[in-house]
């Protein structure tokens, strides 16, 4: 099928873009690498009456690799993070997530924004911002705000933007030490989407694992350190809180499977970073 | 609000040429190729993204042209098979699958092709793994990826074969 009708808008700043979507309410859509709204455009499930194409908007851009954090402007694009060599010495997750994702035809375009504001329950730059106690910060017709990854996704797409603002850039901080984090899923086949996967992150006294592709919003559990050289009782203990999260079953497996592959994914993080 | 049904002048530079297209903001870049340029080499597969067989260069690297709309691709570079080769000199990816029997339908060929050409003009050289890697976002329902992998590999070294004789 085709997308209906709509008035396309191409601004060249922030403040326009946010001007176009206040004046157009309801019915204005944000357009980044157009990699999940134009699917949904196409087959009508949205159905904006005016898009505002944020691509020429060159404040969204760049990544800057400073001291104690990393930005990025939202509209950087999947691909350009799994090449940046400055981001692979700074935070390798980053390359590592960039990489999980889809195809390179879906990476070219397809941007860390819009992952994020998307809110796909199995998408992995959610999960992983959250896990690294991102900052989102948003611009709306009353000024600029900031807001943790970790309270930005309020369920399946579903956030705390609102219709009106734009995600402008993200802020990762970064420890003076190399930080010990990576990602792992399982998916089936490379670049589909996670059926289930975890964001482990070494954090001193203990270790956190944000899950994603369970169904709902990331969630992080945390188990002490001292246990982590005894893995069957790390399983144990992983099972118990997974046990714990709200998951929900699809064609491609069940609630209770899925609680399986969790703490599996979990175990070859962990493995890598312990 | 109502939704306008106005058409915008545009210029789009595709295979080296400009060309001049009145379109609606809402048409896909996909269905302008095709449609308004003539170049049915842009295969229209399932219009939400998963099968590749629409896939064109922007400035050099593989996108989705179902994913696109023709008013973003306005400053943009654009190549489609069309621009590879002729009947009678063809690309040396396209020889490849010719000789290693890499399409048999053609209905992912074009995507296959442009990808396949995109990556060897990044990674002159490379393994088996990264050639399926790459093209994991291009379904073939009539090969089963092993004669395309082939080819790619077979490309690889006709291209390095041809570079030397240049040299
Ligand atoms: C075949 C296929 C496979 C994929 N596989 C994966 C995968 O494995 N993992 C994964 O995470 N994703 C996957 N994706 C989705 C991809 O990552 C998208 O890039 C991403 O979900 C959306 O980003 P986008 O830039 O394309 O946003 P768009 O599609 O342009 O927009 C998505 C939503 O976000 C809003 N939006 C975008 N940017 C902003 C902004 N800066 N401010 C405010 N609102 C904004 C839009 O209004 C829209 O509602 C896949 C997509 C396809 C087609
Ligand atoms: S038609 Fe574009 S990806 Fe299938
Ligand atoms: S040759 Fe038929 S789909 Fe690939």
């Amino acid at each position: 099928m085709k997308p209906v009708r709509f008035r396309y808008e191409a601004p060249h700043t922030v403040e326009e873009a946010v001007d176009h979507l206040s004046a157009a309410g309801i019915g204005g859509k944000a357009l980044a690498g157009g990699q999940s709204l134009v699917p949904m455009m196409n087959f009508r499930l949205a159905r904006p009456s005016v898009l505002v194409d944020l691509n020429g908007i060159a404040a969204l851009r760049g990544i800057t690799v400073a001291e104690n954090h990393v930005e990025l402007g939202a509209l950087v694009r999947h691909q350009a993070v799994a090449d940046s060599e400055r981001l692979r010495h700074a935070l390798p997750v980053l390359a590592r997530t960039a990489s999980l994702i889809g195809h390179w035809g879906i990476r070219t375009r397809g941007t860390v924004g819009g992952s994020v504001v998307h809110a796909d329950p199995s998408a992995e730059w959610p999960a992983v911002l959250a896990a690294l106690g991102a900052e989102l910060e948003l611009v709306g017709p009353s000024g600029t705000r900031r807001v943790p990854a970790g309270e930005f996704i309020l369920g399946p797409l579903t956030t705390a933007i609102e219709t009106d603002e734009i995600l402008a850039r993200i802020y990762i901080p970064r420890a003076p030490a190399p930080l010990r984090c990576t990602i792992e899923e399982m998916a089936r086949r490379p670049g589909d989407f996670a059926l289930a996967g975890s964001v482990a992150v070494h954090a001193g006294q203990e270790i956190r694992w944000t899950f994603f592709g369970l169904g709902g919003p990331p969630e992080t559990v945390a188990v002490a350190q001292a246990d982590r050289q005894d893995e069957a009782a790390l399983r144990q203990q992983l099972t118990e809180r997974v046990a714990a999260l709200e998951v929900t079953g699809d064609m491609h497996g069940g609630a209770e499977w899925r609680r399986r592959v969790a703490v599996a994914v979990a175990l070859r993080a962990w493995r890598q970073i312990a | 609000m109502v939704a306008t049904e106005e058409r915008v002048a545009i210029t789009l530079a595709v295979n080296g040429r400009d060309e001049q297209v009145s379109v609606e903001p809402r048409w896909l870049l996909s269905d302008v190729l095709r449609r308004e340029c003539g170049l049915k080499g842009v295969h229209v597969g399932c219009e939400h993204g998963v099968c590749g067989a629409c896939t064109v260069l922007l400035d050099g690297e593989p996108i989705r042209s179902c994913l696109m709309f023709a008013v973003q691709a306005v400053g943009h570079q654009l190549t489609t098979v069309e621009a590879l080769g002729t009947a009678d000199h063809l690309d040396p990816v396209q020889q490849a699958f010719w000789e290693a029997h890499g399409l048999q339908c053609g209905f992912c060929t074009p995507g296959m092709v442009l990808t396949a050409r995109a990556l060897l003009d990044r990674n002159p050289n490379p393994d088996e793994e990264t050639i399926r890697e790459t093209l994991s976002g291009n379904l073939c329902r009539c090969t089963g990826y092993q004669f395309i992998v082939d080819a790619v590999l077979l490309a690889a070294a006709k291209r390095a074969e041809d570079a030397e004789q240049g040299a």
